[in-house]
């Protein structure tokens, strides 16, 4: 980024925050203004248990690759009361939309980090990272991959998931009427949110800091880095996601297979890593 | 995208690509809410329709915000300034201007608050309806139209698009070369289908880039507006065709856009007929309608009509795509014989939307309103993203001809 672009942004995030919170007539404030504190919280704690380096683990913690999804677990809560909140249809669409994402992305994101887990025999982030040697998981369960990625991208609302937001659908969604701090901490957060996405991905599938020459916190970096940018680019190259064909495929096609994965993933433990 | 200030762009940024202001240029996009924009960009006057949704736009705008008046066709008799109510107003040229005070309209809102009515809905279970007003400043959706559904959760249960400008002149603001040449009688001289053809590509390009705005898919909608702002001023259509044939590349085969598109919307070749569409809607159905067929210059310049046969939304956005790479070679083939014809002929031309005739004195494109009442039919039983594509894809003018 240019000295200029930089600056630019840091002008217009000071215009942001000068900003005083919407000014439109709330029906329901509380929610409506607790929403971007809930998302915030769902956020740091999503990013609490990724490791970065042998010195600063995160969270590490024996059921912390549990704690992820369960951070998770508050995304939607949080756009359900920013929709709700703001009691406008195009609102209310865009949350109720969110929580159709939240039946598609919640149960093959679970089976994957269970399919991950299975031959680290550990829920602590730090084994699941050290089960990608030799080889990363993503090698060894790629199905898993492509049940975790995705989904994970889900929770994120970013596109092709923006559909809580869809400009083009609802102007703006759940998030449309947010101005100032509220618009600065959705903003934030949903940054904080693709970083742990990319973060977890990186250590339950690549190997984490795991990697030779460099120190592990450059790998680790790279690695979440990379994938970040992988996620970004996906969302510019794909068109929004359908969710009138998208719940369908993922109870008949995701769910299965996640399912398989698991068991995929037991054969492998046996035969492999026992 | 990245880097440009989101604006409120009335009626929106297609509009004026087609007036010649390229408001990229002026370091704005448009934003995906009033909420999260710090400019209103419009035009000196506005029509009456738009006059409601810019005031309460204006008041969803936290300060600082600014207000940029562009010159551009007059859309209407009322001033910006009388709209938003405020002396406070600058322009491009003079820069930034203190947003003064304000009285905030608690009421102000262009959407419809829901409406709990207790109906049966389609499996028997009384649900809660929702009256949805989607427009007339609804990104992705030309400035002015309106669609007003009524939704069964997320299900559209009855959708009417309404075109609520009023081009009291007679002629269509968005098409203005295609409609002057209908209305001064063409004389078919090549530098006339130059810029029909010219304007025909820029209007197809619009619509894609709004299009991809709906869909969620940036790159088509960044490679569209790349390929719109090259057309803005540009000389040459020659320049351009290489990009447009490799956007018409990424768009043809593509399962991204089938997955989208494929099956939706579907206009058979006898409803088409039966309601009298018209332009790329009705050729991408298979209808063989098109003014230019037959004409003796197009003949010349090597034209050969393009159809579709599935008549659904990717039909319909191939069958445009395409016509951006027809016009843009019959463009450049007809700049090439500028300098040879002499003997000019009759020329009936074929707008961007369809064949324009002239009734009363103004211009009426042929099939437009059954294609804004196709559209709403439909939309009905289909999700609202899915209902909001199909409607999307008939590319509907928000200006009604003066009745």
């Amino acid at each position: 980024m240019s000295s200029s672009g930089a600056a630019r942004s840091i002008r217009r995030g000071a215009e942001v925050l000068r900003r005083p919170l919407s000014a439109r007539d709330i029906p329901d404030g509380l929610l409506y203004h607790g929403a971007p504190a809930l998302l915030f919280l769902a956020a740091v704690l999503a990013a609490s248990p990724v490791p970065w380096a042998p010195g600063f683990r995160g969270l590490d913690i024996d059921i912390g690759a549990l704690l992820f999804p369960a951070a998770l677990a508050y995304v939607a809560p949080a756009i359900l009361m920013a929709g709700w909140g703001a009691g406008r249809p195009h609102s209310v669409i865009g949350a109720f939309r969110f929580l159709a994402v939240l039946l598609a992305y919640e149960m093959p994101l679970v089976m994957a980090i269970t399919a991950v887990a299975t031959p680290a025999g550990s829920l602590r982030p730090t084994e699941i990272m050290a089960a990608n040697a030799p080889v990363p998981q993503a090698v060894v369960q790629p199905l898993a991959l492509a049940l975790f990625a995705p989904s994970v991208l889900a929770v994120t609302f970013l596109p092709p998931f923006d559909v809580a937001q869809a400009a083009g659908e609802l102007g703006g969604g759940a998030f449309s009427g947010y101005t100032g701090l509220d618009a600065a901490v959705i903003w934030v957060s949903q940054r904080i949110l693709l970083v742990a996405a990319s973060g977890m991905t990186a250590t339950f599938f690549f190997g984490g800091w795991l990697g030779p020459v460099l120190p592990p916190v450059v790998w680790m970096i790279g690695k979440t880095l990379g994938l970040a940018w992988l996620a970004l680019w996906a969302g510019r190259r794909l068109p929004r996601v359908e969710l009138d064909r998208l719940l369908p495929f993922v109870w008949k096609v995701a769910v299965p297979a996640a399912i398989g994965a698991i068991a995929i993933s037991g054969l492998i433990t046996r035969f492999f890593y026992s | 995208m990245r880097g440009l200030e989101p604006a409120v762009i009335v009626p929106d940024p297609g509009s004026w690509a087609i007036w010649g202001v390229d408001v990229q240029a002026l370091g704005l996009r448009q934003a995906a809410s009033p909420s999260a924009a710090a400019v209103l960009v419009a035009p000196g006057r506005l029509p009456p329709a738009l006059g409601d949704a810019v005031s309460a736009a204006w008041q969803q705008m936290a300060p600082p915000r600014r207000l940029v008046e562009l010159g551009g066709p007059s859309m209407g008799t009322d001033t910006i300034a009388e709209v938003l109510d405020t002396e406070a107003r600058g322009s491009a040229d003079d820069g930034d201007v203190e947003d003064g005070d304000h009285e905030m309209d608690e009421s102000g809102d262009d959407m419809d608050m829901m409406e709990i009515t207790g109906k049966p809905s389609r499996d028997g279970l009384v649900m809660e309806s929702i009256q949805l007003k989607h427009g007339p400043l609804a990104p992705g959706l030309p400035g002015g139209l309106v669609l007003a559904a009524e939704l069964d959760g997320d299900v559209v249960c009855s959708c009417e698009v309404g075109a609520t400008l009023r081009a009291e002149n007679g002629e269509d603001p968005l098409t203005p070369v295609a409609n002057g040449s209908a209305l001064r009688g063409g004389d078919g001289r090549l530098e006339q289908i130059v810029e029909i053809e010219r304007e025909r590509a820029l209007s197809h390009l619009v619509w894609l880039a709004s299009f991809g705005i709906v869909l969620g898919w940036e790159e088509i909608c960044a490679r569209s507006q790349r390929l719109v702002r090259s057309m803005i001023g540009i000389a040459r259509p020659a320049d351009l065709i290489a990009d447009a044939d490799r956007l018409l590349g990424t768009l043809e085969g593509s399962r991204r856009l089938a997955r989208r598109t494929r099956g939706r919307g579907i206009v058979s070749a006898a409803l088409a007929e039966a309601r009298g569409l018209g332009g790329p809607n009705a050729r991408a159905s298979g209808l063989r309608e098109d003014a230019r067929e037959g004409e003796p210059l197009y003949g010349e310049l090597g034209f050969s009509m393009r159809t579709a046969r599935s008549g659904d939304v990717e039909a319909r956005v191939l069958q445009r795509a395409g016509e951006i790479v027809d016009a843009l070679r019959l463009a450049e083939a007809a700049q090439g014989l500028t300098d040879r014809v002499s003997t000019p002929s009759p020329l009936h031309p074929e707008g961007p939307r369809g064949r324009i005739l002239v009734a009363g004195g103004h211009t009426v494109t042929q099939g437009l309103a059954a294609a804004r009442s196709l559209a709403g039919e439909l939309a009905a039983g289909l999700e609202w993203a899915s209902a909001l594509t199909v409607v999307a894809s008939f590319d509907l003018s928000p200006w009604e001809a003066p009745r």
